[in-house]
């Protein structure tokens, strides 16, 4: 059964919701998707540098990750975070979002096994199907 | 086009102001009454960041190669957040990789403790160790002149990861502080019992003192002073607090 759907989240059920971890160098990007699934009764912990991602990772339990995989602000690609990702957690699902980047390098993300990898930008409520489906999914 | 400089965490953390510090004590479990014998004073990261909590802090500063810096700024918080504590020694946390790479450590650590009337009889170091210390020789190196100012030396998280008999033997440690993991439960665990037990024994045999990381129930902490661990830590003793809030309106009674 996918995540309970609410408009905003209720007291006492911030431990039963999901944790979602998102890297994206654009706050433009960032911000609203981060509001988007708090909304939606996501607990989310935002980051714009893959390095921070990786340290929240190594200590944090989280259920899903959306990474953008053009990070060229910082000088690292969504891939090496992708590739750290799966290192750790094979089975964390991890949703990609793709610019401006290669056929090739949205082929090495299926390789290095992205649950799915979208082009940007889409629709929220694409994404939030898509995450709700991906939890319900591994429940 | 030129490239947008983009600030990261990183600058933000070793701005001054940015980091803060509050302080636990280390408490003398031996008898009726349980002294504070130091304050191990622990970093905290900027409010309302994913770095406020030090773990994810030192896990970021890590990746950014940044151990060093971000060191020594800690120092430099803890020392001048202590300012105004007196009568009691102060731990504060350094990685061992720290000074097995920063060779003029110590001139740095000099000029801290003057700057914030620390007298270095009064620190004691206390080794974190995340990964593997490739220059033995450095560490030595800056261990010796450490010992030679009158700085003490604690090997913190004892046990686990690299915190281990090799550089028990290379930091040759004042104190031996050992991980909770092995603390917690030890009353209803014969192995980690055993644990405790060795580690007294190895520690009396070398002059160290043992530091019970962790102790929340009071039958931990007996089952500790029935090791014959005589120091202890833990917030069942009492939890870390600012500055300010030190010394306690109340101390701890056995």
């Amino acid at each position: 059964m996918p995540w309970q759907r609410r408009s905003t989240p209720e007291a006492g059920d911030a431990d039963r919701s999901p944790r979602l971890l998102i890297l994206d160098d654009e706050e433009a990007i960032l911000l609203p998707l981060s509001e988007y699934f708090r909304e939606r009764g996501y607990r989310v912990v935002a980051t714009r540098e893959p390095e921070e991602a990786e340290a929240l990772l190594d200590h944090d339990p989280f259920d899903l990750v959306i990474l953008d995989l053009a990070l060229t602000y910082f000088g690292r690609e969504g891939l090496e975070v992708l590739s750290a990702i799966r290192s750790r957690s094979p089975w964390l699902p991890v949703i990609v979002l793709s610019g401006n980047v290669s056929p090739e390098v949205e082929d090495e993300a299926r390789r290095l096994k992205a649950d799915a990898v979208l082009m940007k930008p889409q629709p929220l409520d694409v994404l939030a199907h898509l995450a709700d489906g991906l939890l319900g999914w591994r429940r | 086009m030129a490239a947008v400089k983009r600030d990261c965490l990183l600058d933000r953390l070793l701005m001054p102001g940015a980091l803060s510090a509050e302080f636990q004590p280390v408490y003398n479990v031996a008898g009726m009454v349980s002294p504070v014998h130091y304050l191990e004073g622990l970093l905290r990261g900027p409010r309302g960041t994913n770095a406020e909590r030090p773990e994810v802090l030192f896990s970021y500063a890590r990746r950014k190669h940044a151990e060093v810096a971000l060191d020594r700024a800690a120092l430099r918080t803890v020392l001048m957040a202590a300012r105004g504590i007196r009568n009691v020694s102060l731990g504060i946390n350094v990685h061992a990789a720290t000074l097995a790479s920063d060779l003029d450590f110590l001139p740095f650590l000099s000029e801290a403790l003057t700057e914030s009337g620390t007298a270095p009889e009064r620190l004691v170091l206390e080794l974190v160790e995340h990964g593997h210390v490739w220059d033995r020789h450095a560490l030595r190196l800056n261990l010796d002149g450490l010992r030679q100012i009158g700085v003490r030396m604690a090997l913190d998280d004892f046990g686990t990861g690299e915190a281990n008999y090799l550089m028990f033997l290379e930091c040759r440690p004042d104190y031996l502080k050992i991980d909770r993991y092995f603390v917690h439960g030890c009353h209803l665990d014969p192995r980690r019992q055993a644990v405790l037990d060795s580690l007294a024994g190895l520690a009396c045999c070398v002059g160290s003192r043992v530091v019970a990381e962790g102790v929340e129930d009071p039958a931990d902490l007996a089952r500790v002073r029935t090791a014959g661990i005589e120091l202890a830590q833990g917030f069942l003793l009492g939890r870390p607090g600012p500055a300010g809030s030190w010394p306690p309106s109340r101390r701890m009674c056995s």
